[in-house]
């Protein structure tokens, strides 16, 4: 009995937390280093996250502004949703990175450099667009 | 455990279907005579001893025999994966190491709409990784370019201007990589600063369409020379942000200002990203496909199912399979149809290309792992294929089915 109950004091505790997990990603040349939040659906530029935890960064920003609004006819040939929320939306670049296993992820490249994955821009642009 | 499966497996499941009733498979477990659960005398079959009981023995071992079943029942189901109880649907891997699939990294297509290239170039991958020469090869470094596929594919097949916008079937694109070879994505990548290849092709399309723009508007001019100039001089933000793009050591494989003028000028941007590749492309050589290989049609199957996909998956070597379908189905979920009775696409149907990679059973359901080209990124997904594997999605197999449209798959002669 005691047993379950600390598994479901671990269990609820751990649904409370969100994953944070580091990615890495090279352009070109060079690395450079992510931040996963599982339970916020998006990858951000490690740089986003300041010393007090708290995420500030054009890219960060851009997840409230994405929206897929008119934009449907955009949408061919398999196009990333989230490649055209931030190219017609956003007006920004997307820029296309590869893992150390050579697996590859696109990303929205913003104004002050920071980055976010288009998979992340799709999520919310679909979340803010049903809340509208 | 996997052993311990199949072996489970091969017992119960012989003869028996996907979602065939338990009782039918466990029958032979409750029988003590296998000649009588066969209903023929069988020689060698062992015979149930003849024992003198007592009414109250009779009924205590009777009580005995059925908790022994139902905890042999009991212990076989727990040891079981459902996938294993499913008899049509084992799971299988194809992303495992040693499946086809093991040595082939996720591609991300961007904003150029190529899906058909990516799936085409992760076929011809998945067939070398998974042979030996000179079928295949194990230089897994060579991941061949979709971009450079579908550039190449597209300028053969004049009719196709707009590579980005391509709307093919797999097999003719597989088959022109088997025909000339495929080139490297990391070198096709290099070619270009910060990452940025798909924006300086998309980048180089709209410079297209400013030059056929510009001709609209300026229609009345016909001295090429005086047009060149005139839309040099309205255009050179974008041909300024083209060089930009491109990497310091591209800029010497960049086509000069007129290559890229008379490109545009034909109205078709393909033979300018030729030029482009062509450099890192053919010097190396592209990597030689056996030409052996073939890629070949599939029938869909019945309604709701994609009956050839499990047969194809179960076989030695299994290869993946393509199917052409829309991409709603991944973010709106189980419930969206894309392909109406007459076998038409519906209007609102985003038409894309998947690999079917492997399938096993999740929640009663026979589910399909489909390989995305929308990179590793697991987030954009429904929340009915939660949780994605790195950018690979578990879809029943059933949404599939009633959201294909065509299926195909490559294998050797």
């Amino acid at each position: 009995m005691l047993l379950y109950v600390v598994f479901g004091l671990l269990a609820a505790s751990g649904s409370d937390v969100d994953r944070t997990e580091k990615l890495k990603f090279r352009f070109g040349d060079h690395w450079v280093e992510f931040v996963r939040q599982a339970k916020g659906h998006f990858t951000v530029s490690a740089a986003c996250v300041h010393k007090s935890g708290v995420l500030a960064c054009d890219a960060y920003s851009a997840l409230k502004q994405a929206s897929l609004r008119d934009l449907d006819s955009e949408l061919s040939g398999g196009i990333e949703p989230g490649a055209v929320v931030c190219d017609k939306r956003l007006k920004a670049k997307v820029v296309l990175g590869v893992d150390g296993k050579r697996n590859e992820n696109s990303f929205c490249l913003l104004g002050d450099g920071s980055m976010v994955s288009l998979g992340g821009l799709a999520y919310h642009a679909r979340k803010n667009d049903s809340a509208k | 455990m996997i052993s311990g499966t199949v072996f489970f497996v091969s017992i119960f499941s012989s003869g028996t279907g996907y979602g065939s009733p338990r009782a039918k498979r466990f029958s032979a477990l409750n029988s003590w005579n296998c000649a009588e659960t066969a209903g023929i005398s069988q020689p060698g079959c062992r015979q149930p001893p003849k024992i003198r009981q007592t009414n109250f023995e009779k009924g205590t071992m009777a009580e005995m025999g059925t908790l022994f079943f139902l905890m042999l029942r009991l212990a076989v189901f727990t040891a079981l994966p459902a996938s294993a109880l499913a008899g049509g649907c084992p799971e299988i891997r194809l992303d495992s190491s040693d499946g086809s699939m093991g040595h082939v990294p996720m591609t991300a297509q961007g904003h150029v709409g190529i899906c058909y290239a990516n799936v085409a170039a992760q076929m011809i991958d998945a067939f070398r990784f998974s042979h030996d020469a000179p079928e295949g090869d194990t230089d897994y470094a060579h991941i061949s370019s979709p971009l450079d596929l579908a550039v190449g594919f597209t300028n053969e097949d004049a009719a196709k201007s707009d590579f980005g916008y391509g709307a093919y079937h797999i097999c003719p694109v597989a088959s022109f990589g088997i025909k000339t070879g495929t080139c490297d994505q990391e070198r096709v990548r290099q070619l270009y600063w910060k990452g940025e290849q798909k924006n300086f092709t998309v980048s180089l399309w709209k410079t297209h369409k400013a030059l056929q723009e510009y001709l609209k508007a300026h229609a009345q001019i016909h001295d090429w020379e005086e047009l060149k100039n005139g839309f040099r001089a309205s255009a050179c933000e974008e041909i300024g942000y083209l060089n930009s793009l491109v990497s310091p050591a591209g800029k010497s494989l960049l086509p000069g200002p007129d290559l890229l003028m008379n490109a545009l000028r034909a109205e078709n941007y393909t033979p300018a990203m030729l030029e482009i590749l062509k450099p890192v492309c053919d010097t190396p050589p592209r990597h030689p496909v056996a030409a052996s290989l073939h890629c070949e049609m599939l029938p869909l199957g019945k309604p709701g199912k994609l009956s050839p996909v499990h047969e194809l998956l179960e076989k030695k070597n299994a290869q993946p399979i393509a199917v052409k379908t829309c991409s709603n189905i991944m973010t709106q979920g189980k419930n969206y149809r894309g392909v109406n009775d007459d076998g038409t696409f519906a209007p609102d149907c985003k038409k894309h290309f998947l690999l079917i990679i492997g399938q096993k059973e999740i929640d009663g359901k026979c589910r399909f792992l489909m390989r995305n080209s929308w990179g590793s990124d697991e987030d954009g997904y429904s929340e009915d294929w939660q949780p994605p594997e790195h950018g690979n999605l578990w879809i029943d197999e059933d949404s599939m089915a009633a959201n294909t449209k065509e299926m195909c798959s490559i294998g050797g002669k």
